[in-house]
């Protein structure tokens, strides 16, 4: 039974301040709840409101990340779990007990927004339909990420097996499926859903070999991907080429931004395309989408901001430890090394972030949405969120994930204040919310760009281990 | 690359590194010996630096140091443009005072060994006296 | 001669932990420099902090020169380097990794990274991530040689390869000592390479520098004594520098530092006894001052 309550800590991660942010998150959550309980419906004050909003939905969101974050990482990486005994075993039932506790709490927390309003929680079946939707969805999320992170190949078999279906759906215009989002509301079939879920998983999970500590090696994954990469790489031409090739571990930043952030580019833009292509055939599904889950645009845009901010972070977390024998061999100052590294990051953020957010920028052009600026928004607010990030990986500051969440909430915080812009700001004030924010980060990325290129002087090398591979889902250090 | 050694006497000496006499030493201590026993005599051509260190993959500084310090001694003399040879043999400088200091490390350990096997001082000498005599 | 790497007051602490303390050390053009420690006493630390690739928290260190830190673009060109864990990419082969690092330097000498290659028998056209572990150190090592540098700084160059590899290996760094204006600085704790090819040694000891100097020297004054006396031995020699000393009744063993041959004569009359010097190899002498 420790051994269960062992692995749960591993899965939530072991650091510190990483229980301290969730403990933090969860009582900012009960506290926003018990405010808008005790404010009465409707609120009169916009300010409780924001409070409660807040705790309510980014708190939620960014526990979810911290999960999501955490669960990549362990599905991504399981060969550590191989050496604990029955280690894998131990983080199943490690996850069976946290997210029941998770979709608990949620279920609690929504319990006491809506206490005293039978109205509103008519929609989710009450509490017992809400718990287990939440969980369904948790389970559903694990899936995917399971899909993701087994290795590139199932990601690639995934997006065409999805394509095909899709173009199925818009050949065939499926009458059926409105029945199907009908089931939504069923309880019991969510249920099933979920234990199907975990069940694939679990399988998934435990079927794999058990490694005796003779063949413990890095293990070879077959990825396509790599396949048709690595088959290119002949002589290097000149000596940019060389440089990049040695900076990325790749020979051209196309490579490297598609090893690094090929599952997140794939799995964001199926999802763009995805409601695209249904929502032509059959509109009444982004309606029913917008109805159930108000906030999902938001979501979608924190997934996708926070996987770009923590691609483009390891890119360059990666290149900092790389750039270590560029030192002694290459022909650089420190300043001319900077300049060099900023500039592959930038072509790295061009690719990485251009593509997703070109996508997304026309997918949310293209449906129809709340009123509010969405298309400013999915441009304007993440790309100087994106650049914090950047500049904060040249910092070399100690643990990744908080400053990845960092720019992460500014834009969380942003998009908010859009959602609420829409019913509770001015216009005027509204408009000078869009162009403020923006330009504050922006002030913000080139201050830390400002003491990154200082801080590039005095390095520390013995504190940045190279990053042999930058992998898209693990990376081997030194 | 390395060319052959064309120099015999450069396999003639035997290095340990892992001793803890210096090489240097070790080397001067066996050019010394084998000068005084005739076993390289006079005019004799020695191998290069770069040879012998090649040969017993040494540091050439240690066997340069070992071949300066020989020829201060007036064992090796250096030829300009050719390699260093053995010098003629002549009357050291200083007594056999002087001489019989270089045995002295020699004798300490034969001293020493000898009271570990309990032997006097006469049957050492009683056959030492006997060793000279058989020595050409 | 001139100073080629120097270091003055150095220290470097990581977090809380302090891994080099008040080093001050010279390394002359032409030598061949070992540096000797344990496992954990900081010789890496000091050969990166040396190369500017992490800033001193005290003190300073120098390279042809010029602050580590700020090494000139032509400074860095005059040296090789090969870390003890190898940073070669794992998923291109032995000649695509020549190529690049080739492209990077100014002045590739291909004959000899050919010839090299093959003496040492290195596979180039297998990927880098299944050669071995000892073909790996032979490629890195090979690809801080390319340019000819004036300075070579190796951290454990021979932990994985074979006597044989070893041997040729040795031979390549003795090419260089042969040449008055390339200086080899290396890291190790395999103490029979040393013994053959340093000419300077370095001892470091929890951070501390514990001995340097000639290699020669501190054969020569680093010695075991070992006493034997007619009458039974005081516990006080009176000798000053004892590492390590065992006294039974009327012999002993004494391993002193600082040994001068003058000092035996006035010892055996005090002690009225009969001294022999046993002379020590590197491996025991540097057990002895480590105990």
């Amino acid at each position: 039974m420790s051994g269960v309550f062992q692995a749960t800590r591993l899965f939530y991660s072991a650091g510190w301040w990483r229980r301290a942010f969730l403990t933090a998150t969860l009582l900012l959550m009960i506290l926003s709840a018990l405010i808008e309980h005790a404010a009465g419906h409707p609120l009169n004050s916009f300010t409780v409101w924001l409070i409660a909003a807040a705790g309510q939905w980014i708190v939620t969101l960014a526990g979810l990340l911290v999960m999501a974050g955490s669960i990549f990482r362990t599905a991504s990486a399981p060969q550590a779990l191989r050496l604990l005994p029955f280690g894998r075993l131990r983080l199943l039932l490690g996850l069976l007990l946290a997210l029941p506790l998770f979709a608990a709490f949620d279920t609690v927390l929504s319990a006491l927004q809506h206490l005293g309003d039978a109205t509103a929680a008519a929609g989710w079946a009450g509490e017992v339909g809400w718990f287990f939707k939440t969980l369904a969805l948790e389970s559903l999320f694990l899936l995917l990420c399971v899909l993701i992170a087994a290795s590139q190949t199932s990601l690639l078999l995934f997006a065409i097996l999805l394509a095909l279906a899709m173009a199925l759906a818009i050949v065939f215009p499926f009458r059926a499926l409105s029945a199907l989002l009908a089931v939504w509301h069923e309880t019991a079939a969510l249920f099933l859903l979920a234990l199907c879920g975990w069940a694939v998983f679990a399988a998934w999970y435990l079927r794999a070999p058990r490694i005796s500590v003779l063949n413990w090696r890095e293990e070879q994954q077959p990825d396509l991907l790599h396949h048709f990469q690595r088959r290119g790489s002949g002589a290097v031409s000149s000596r940019a080429a060389a440089i990049r090739y040695q900076l990325l571990g790749e020979p051209s930043v196309i490579g490297a931004a598609l090893r690094i952030a090929g599952p997140i580019v794939v799995v964001y833009m199926m999802l763009i395309i995805v409601v695209l292509a249904l929502y032509r055939r059959h509109p009444e599904i982004w309606s029913h989408m917008m109805r159930q889950w108000p906030v999902v645009s938001i979501y979608a845009q924190l997934i996708l901001a926070s996987s770009v901010c923590g691609s483009e972070f390891r890119a360059v977390r990666a290149m900092v430890g790389r750039s270590r024998i560029l030192w002694i061999c290459g022909a650089q100052t420190r300043a001319e090394s900077f300049a060099l590294c900023e500039r592959i990051a930038w072509s790295c953020f061009a690719v990485i972030a251009g593509l997703v957010l070109a996508v997304g920028a026309v997918g949310w052009m293209l449906l129809p949405h709340r009123p509010g600026n969405w298309a400013a928004a999915t441009i304007v607010f993440p790309v100087p969120a994106i650049l914090c990030c950047m500049y904060l990986a040249f910092m070399n500051v100690g643990d990744r994930l908080p400053v990845v969440l960092i720019p992460a909430y500014v834009f969380l915080y942003a998009a908010f204040y859009l959602e609420a812009s829409a019913s509770h700001f001015s216009p005027a004030v509204a408009a000078l919310l869009q162009i403020a924010v923006p330009a504050a980060t922006l002030a913000g990325a080139a201050c830390l760009r400002r003491i990154a290129a200082r801080r590039w002087q005095n390095i520390d090398w013995l504190t940045v281990k190279p990053e042999i591979a930058i992998g898209g889902l693990s990376t081997r250090r030194a | 690359m390395t060319k052959p050694n064309d120099n015999p006497t450069v396999r003639v000496f035997v290095l340990q590194p892992t001793s803890g006499v210096p090489i240097y030493r070790q080397l001067i201590d066996q050019v010394r010996r084998m000068v005084l026993s005739g076993q390289l005599p006079p005019g004799t051509e020695m191998p290069s630096v770069r040879d012998v260190a090649e040969e017993y993959t040494v540091n050439p500084t240690t066997i340069s140091k070992a071949y300066s310090l020989l020829e201060l001694e007036g064992l090796l003399q250096r030829n300009r443009g050719k390699p260093m040879t053995v010098a003629a043999l002549r009357r050291r400088h200083g007594a056999v005072t002087n001489r019989l200091k270089e045995l002295e490390p020699q004798i300490d350990s034969l001293v020493l060994a000898a009271h570990q096997l309990d032997l006097q001082a006469s049957d050492l000498i009683d056959l030492i006296e006997r060793k000279m005599q058989e020595d050409p | 001669m001139n100073t080629v790497v120097s270091a003055a007051n150095l220290s470097k602490s990581i977090g809380a932990k302090s891994i080099l303390r008040d080093i001050s050390m010279e390394v002359t053009s032409g030598h061949v420099v070992g540096i000797l420690g344990k496992n954990g006493a900081g010789k890496t630390t000091l050969l990166e902090v040396l190369l500017g690739f992490s800033p001193p928290t005290s003190g300073s260190s120098s390279v042809f020169g010029n602050d580590s830190l700020r090494l000139p673009v032509h400074s860095k060109q005059r040296i090789g380097f090969v870390p003890q864990r190898d940073e070669l990419i794992n998923e291109i082969t032995g000649a695509q990794q020549l190529s690049l690092i080739g492209s990077l330097s100014h002045r590739w000498n291909g004959a000899l990274i050919e010839r090299l290659v093959a003496s040492w028998e290195i596979p180039l056209n297998t990927r880098i991530k299944d050669l071995s572990g000892g073909e790996r150190q032979k490629l890195s090592t090979i690809l801080a040689l390319g340019h000819e540098p004036q300075l070579l700084v190796l951290d454990e160059p021979a932990s994985s390869l074979d006597p044989i590899a070893r041997r040729l290996f040795l031979r390549e760094i003795l090419d260089i000592a042969a040449d008055e204006a390339r200086t080899v600085l290396f890291s190790t704790h395999i103490v029979s390479d040393l013994e053959r090819v340093a000419n300077r040694v370095v001892i470091v000891r929890e951070g501390h520098i514990a001995w340097a100097g000639e290699l020669d020297t501190l054969k020569e004054t680093v010695v075991r004594l070992h006493v034997d006396a007619r009458h039974a031995l005081p516990a006080a020699f009176g000798l000053d520098h004892v590492i390590r000393q065992q006294v039974a009744g009327a012999r002993a063993s004494i391993v002193a530092s600082h040994w001068h041959p003058n000092l035996k004569e006035e010892l055996e009359q005090r002690l009225d006894a009969q001294i022999s010097v046993e002379q020590m190899g590197l491996e025991d002498i540097f057990v002895e001052l480590h105990s």
